[in-house]
Order: C-alpha cells, then sequence, then structure tokens
C-alpha cells in the first residue's frame, strides 16, 4: 500500500518530482540572492518557464524510453 | 474569481479520483454484491476524513506562511504536471488511454480471483474496496488540504469535494458499468493544467513572488499552461506515427 501511495503521490518518473525541487530552490535561492524588486516582479514568470522546461524534460524522458526499448510495448499504460 | 477558480478545480480534482474509487466500487460490488463494497468503501472514506481532520490543522498550525506556500504549491505541482504528462501522451496517441474502467476491470478481475466468503462478511471483497478507495482517498485529502490551506480557500476547497461526491454518486447511479462514455482523459488534462497553476502561483508566492494583477493570475497561468501543453501534444502528434 505504501508503495503503491508513494507512486501516486510522487508519479510514475522522477524527473517531475526533481525538476519541482530544482525550480523551487533555484526560487528560495534566487529570493535571497537578486534584488528584490526585480525577483518579485518576474520571478513567478521565470518559476512557470522552469516548470514549463521539466514538463517538455519529462516527455522527451519518456519518449526515448521508449525508443530505445523496442522489446518493450511502445505504449505504455 | 478566485472563490470560483477554487471551487471547479477541487471538484474536477476530487470528481477525478472518486471516480476511480466508484470504479473500484462498482467493480468488486458487481462480481461480490454490493454490501461489502459500500462497507468497505465507507470505511476507507471515514478513514480518509479522519486522518485530514487530524492531519489538516496539525500542518497548518504555527507554521511560516510562505513554508506553507512552498508546500502547498509543491503538493499541487506534484499532482498537477504528473496529470498533465499522462495527459499529453494520452491525448496525443503516446499513451494507452488509461480510464476508471480500466480501474473498474481491475477491480471485478482481483475481486473475482478472490476464494468466495462460505459465511458472514466477505473480508476478501471488503479489503479491495477499502484499499482502493483509501488510495485515490488520500489523493483527493491531499489536493483538498493544499488548496484549501491557503486564507480564504477552505471553504470553496471542502465545497467542492462536496459537489463532487455527490456527481460522482449519482454518475455511478446513472452509468452503472458503463464508465467509458465519460471524457475521462479530456477532463483529467484539463485538471492537470488547473492544478499545475495554483501550484505555480502558491509555491512563487512562497519564494517573495508577487504577481502582477493577483486576482488574474491563476487565469493567466492556466491559459500559458494549458497553451504549452496543447503545443506539447501537438509536436508530439507530430514528431513520430502514433500507435494507437
Amino acid at each position: 500500500v505504501l508503495s503503491i501511495l508513494g507512486r501516486k503521490i510522487l508519479g510514475e518518473t522522477r524527473t517531475i518530482p526533481v525538476g519541482i525541487g530544482v525550480t523551487l530552490s533555484a526560487g528560495a535561492i534566487a529570493n535571497s540572492l537578486l534584488p528584490g524588486a526585480y525577483w518579485r516582479a518576474w520571478g513567478g514568470f521565470v518559476l512557470a518557464a522552469m516548470l514549463i522546461a521539466t514538463l517538455v524534460f519529462s516527455l522527451t524522458v519518456h519518449l526515448n524510453r521508449r525508443r530505445t526499448a523496442p522489446d518493450r510495448p511502445y505504449l505504455t499504460r | 474569481m478566485n472563490f470560483l477558480l477554487t471551487l471547479t478545480a477541487a471538484t474536477g480534482a476530487a470528481g477525478i479520483e472518486l471516480l476511480e474509487a466508484l470504479a473500484v466500487v462498482l467493480g468488486v460490488g458487481l462480481t461480490r454484491g454490493f454490501r461489502p463494497a459500500l462497507w468497505g468503501g465507507l470505511a476507507a472514506l471515514v478513514s480518509v476524513a479522519v486522518l485530514g481532520a487530524v492531519l489538516g490543522p496539525a500542518l497548518r498550525a504555527g507554521a511560516d506562511l510562505g513554508v506553507v506556500r512552498v508546500l502547498i504549491g509543491g503538493a499541487l505541482l506534484l499532482f498537477g504536471m504528473e496529470w498533465l504528462r499522462k495527459g499529453v501522451l494520452r491525448v496525443s496517441g503516446r499513451r494507452r488511454r488509461g480510464s476508471s474502467y480500466h480501474e473498474f476491470v481491475e477491480a471485478r478481475d482481483t475481486s473475482a480471483s478472490l476464494p468466495r466468503a462460505t459465511g458472514g462478511r466477505d473480508w476478501g471483497a471488503f479489503g479491495v474496496t477499502f484499499n482502493g478507495v483509501l488510495l485515490e482517498g488520500i489523493e483527493v485529502g491531499l489536493i483538498v488540504l493544499a488548496l484549501g490551506s491557503a486564507p480564504g480557500r477552505a471553504v470553496p476547497a471542502l465545497l467542492g469535494v462536496g459537489v463532487a461526491l455527490v456527481l460522482v454518486t449519482g454518475t455511478g447511479f446513472a452509468l452503472r458499468a458503463p464508465l467509458q462514455r465519460l471524457p475521462e482523459i479530456q477532463i483529467k488534462l484539463a485538471m492537470g493544467v488547473a492544478l499545475t497553476a495554483f501550484g505555480t502561483y502558491f509555491a512563487a508566492q512562497g519564494v517573495g513572488v508577487r504577481w502582477p494583477a493577483p486576482e488574474l493570475a491563476p487565469i493567466y497561468l492556466l491559459a500559458l499552461f494549458a497553451a504549452a501543453a496543447w503545443l506539447a501534444a501537438r509536436r508530439l502528434e507530430q514528431s513520430i506515427p502514433a500507435a494507437r
């Protein structure tokens, strides 16, 4: 039950939780290092762009795994 | 505006998870009888409600608002982006169209393979339903806890779960087995977009961001992530021939 629950919360791929972790950590670091006004105004869009990059990366990883594993079904559940 | 958005996001996200829980109850109920299935489902729902009532206030009490926002945003992003990823893959034909109907078939087959109860309660059927509904219920609990933790959003989040519960129960009675009719993949993709937008909104506030036109921020974030998902799905459709 715990392993299924872990998979349900973290998802099937590690790229998304890691990407979210990196994005939020980068946000916290930028918040403490960059000038306040600059980060307050534009930081949200930087974070959104990083999350979109995470999504694109996770899709690319999924497709590459399918391509490099010809013995496995092309489609997954 | 944000009341309505939170209500819609909570209704949609909780509805999707409750639909999967309903599929488990129907799958077990149709093969082993509805009595143990309903008791198992009810016991799981009560367990989730108790967990939420205990953990919710404990998580919120005394915590720094910035940290709470990052935690809320992070939790919403975990669910939202995973749904977004799966939704884009499914819509573009890169992934099998899994749905509540598959949960239904899985639960039906699992419960059919269990030994029959010779007398008294059917603990096998109870256990399968309890497990399935508990797992889906915990997901609902986490999403609602995250959506409802922001100031002034607890009411629309809880109201959303209530609406979802009524809608899904009604759907269960109306449809019984043919869950295939629902456009679940599209609904789940839309909810992935909504949860990701809310997650980004909260998490960014937690790390010091002040969104321009804050009342409109969830809406333009929704549009941004919807556009990204649409572009990704289009690109995947065009890149290699789909094997549906």
